[in-house]
């Protein structure tokens, strides 16, 4: 629904061209892209000197195998899909689901669900919405980061997770239920 | 405590559960106007919805938009990868 700084269109045809041989085509992609996968990968793994080494073996696999692009979702998914798993890679991250099975009726309630306590249209800053999504569990953050402060749609998001989108949409809702607990939270700490 | 109403033949959990899609504006006309009339009657879902579509709209609030930074980077390190090819 949000729509992409870059055209996803353009995408493609800069792959197709830089497999038939145009090497301008592959610069431009990589101007196109370099800074968000830069910043992504930071935000994940946090500001390391092993930033440099993933995103330049992001772009290098780009490279590699941009014939085999096929345009499932869009290119710039497919990048950040390559990006994560060379994270995982070196870092060794388990992508498992999470090992907490709270019913959601639970996890609505922490959110302030049906809580008569809860002060109306509470306002949060942006400083106070990121700083709850720093203490949330990776893969909560993850889904977040990529949905709502990246701009994927769920397919998208679907493709850098290798997930199917109705799980996506679970673990999304889960997630920003997770988020406003951990901001009720927040507020009852003073 | 909270309960699990049913207002416009939809209950609060079913409400909760399509939120996301609420908020995207993604449901079917029919459901969201079911929703729409549930929200009318209950007062825990429109508080908390209302909760839930400004987080979300807080969080996009930050949605990066066309960076058009430090080009020479990418550039630099384009030709880097075009010359070992
Ligand atoms: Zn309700």
């Amino acid at each position: 629904m949000s729509t992409r700084p870059t055209d996803a269109q353009g995408d493609d045809e800069l792959l197709r061209r830089y497999a038939s041989g145009d090497d301008d085509a592959f610069t431009e992609f990589v101007v196109r892209h370099h800074e968000s996968v830069v910043a992504w990968v930071t935000r994940r793994i946090g500001s390391r000197p092993e930033v440099d080494d993933i995103v330049q073996e992001t772009f290098m696999s780009v490279m590699s195998s941009a014939s085999n692009f096929e345009g499932s979702s869009t290119a710039r998914a497919w990048v950040y899909g390559i990006a994560r798993n060379r994270i995982a890679r070196q870092f060794r991250r388990r992508t498992a689901e999470p090992a907490t099975f709270e019913s959601l009726g639970e996890l609505g309630l922490r959110a302030g669900w049906g809580d008569p306590e809860v002060e109306a249209s509470r306002a949060e800053s942006i400083a106070e919405v990121h700083r709850a999504l720093k203490r949330l569990p990776d893969d909560a953050r993850e889904i977040i980061e990529l949905r709502d402060l990246e701009g994927f749609s769920n397919p998208e998001v679907a493709q850098i997770l290798e997930m199917n989108v109705p799980a996506v949409k679970s673990r999304l809702h889960r997630a920003r239920l997770a988020l406003m607990a951990e901001l009720n939270s927040e507020v009852a700490d003073g | 405590m909270a309960e699990d109403r049913e207002i416009a033949g939809i209950r609060c959990m079913q409400v909760l559960e399509k939120l996301d899609d609420y908020v995207d504006g993604a449901l079917d006309a029919t459901t969201q106007d079911q929703i729409e009339r549930h929200l009318e009657g209950c007062d825990w879902c429109t508080k908390f919805g209302g909760e839930y579509g400004a987080l979300v709209t807080t969080l996009r609030s930050g949605l990066k938009s066309a960076a058009q930074a430090d080009t020479d980077k990418a550039r630099d390190l384009a030709s880097a990868l075009l010359a070992r090819k």
